[in-house]
């Protein structure tokens, strides 16, 4: 049987679709990713007391994953891989942040500055995305 | 040295499966990719390659849980860090797709403040 043919093929010849959309399913697996982390964190860290608070966290946070995931598989739908994953890498950032606000990890320097590089290459691959548009 | 062995496996499932994915992905009918919800995943799930890269994905989750339990986290992840230049190094490969300079730049940003952020 044969493949069914490429009527429009983001990542092979490096056109993509940068749109709202794309952005907005990129913030979603961000958003839901960062959720998902900091509630299993919660679940299984022992942040939480009662069993009940436990499943739910944990239920909760495989959920999210499902959903960063299918926001992921509609994101790579629109843009080219290699602009999707640097984009997507802001949810480390995000983590490392949540883990401090909720859960009171310390946030030395060294993070402060790690967080900050992560958002500034996040940011400059997210400028030379919409460069390529205009040359594609 | 075996660390760095195993984090290669780990790193090339991972890569493997993403790129399987998006090529499968990029084989469907329009129609098909513009759908939502459980059609689009419906749709996805009858492609090969997206099949494949699940399955590449799948054993990827399951030989990094493997490596966790021998190595701590702090070893493993700065060198998992490593995956956002590579998928760059990939797509550019594999999938032919144009990676302008400061999309390099950038990730390279990343991968020194994932480096950072793990090792404090």
């Amino acid at each position: 049987m044969s493949e069914p043919p490429v009527s429009h093929s983001p990542g092979q010849g490096g056109r993509f679709q940068w749109s709202g959309k794309a952005a907005g399913f990129l913030l979603g697996v961000v958003v839901f990713e960062t959720a998902a982390q900091l509630l299993l964190k919660g679940g299984v860290g022992g942040h939480v007391n009662g069993s009940a608070w436990l499943t739910l966290m944990v239920a909760g946070g495989t959920a999210a994953y499902m959903g960063a995931f299918y926001c992921w598989l509609k994101a790579l739908t629109l843009l080219d891989i290699s602009v999707a994953v640097p984009l997507v890498s802001v949810s480390l950032a995000s983590v490392a942040f949540g883990g401090w606000w909720f859960f009171e990890e310390p946030l030395g320097a060294q993070r402060i500055v790690g967080i900050g590089l992560i958002i500034a290459g996040a940011t400059v691959s997210a400028l030379f995305s919409r460069e390529e548009k205009a040359w594609s | 040295m075996v660390l760095i062995l195993l984090m290669s496996v780990v790193i090339a499932l991972q890569l493997a499966g993403q790129l399987m994915i998006k090529r499968g992905l990029g084989r469907l009918p329009a129609p098909v990719r513009q759908r939502n919800g459980f059609r689009f995943v419906a749709g996805i799930l009858s492609q090969r390659l997206v099949l494949f890269g699940l399955g590449a994905l799948t054993l990827w989750y399951l030989f990094y849980l493997g490596v966790l339990t021998r190595f701590d986290v702090s070893q493993c992840f700065p060198l998992s860090a490593l995956d956002t230049v590579l998928f760059l190094l990939a797509a550019r490969i594999f999938l032919a797709e144009k990676v302008p300079l400061g999309r390099w730049a950038g990730a390279c940003l990343i991968v020194a403040g994932v480096w950072l952020v793990a090792h404090s």
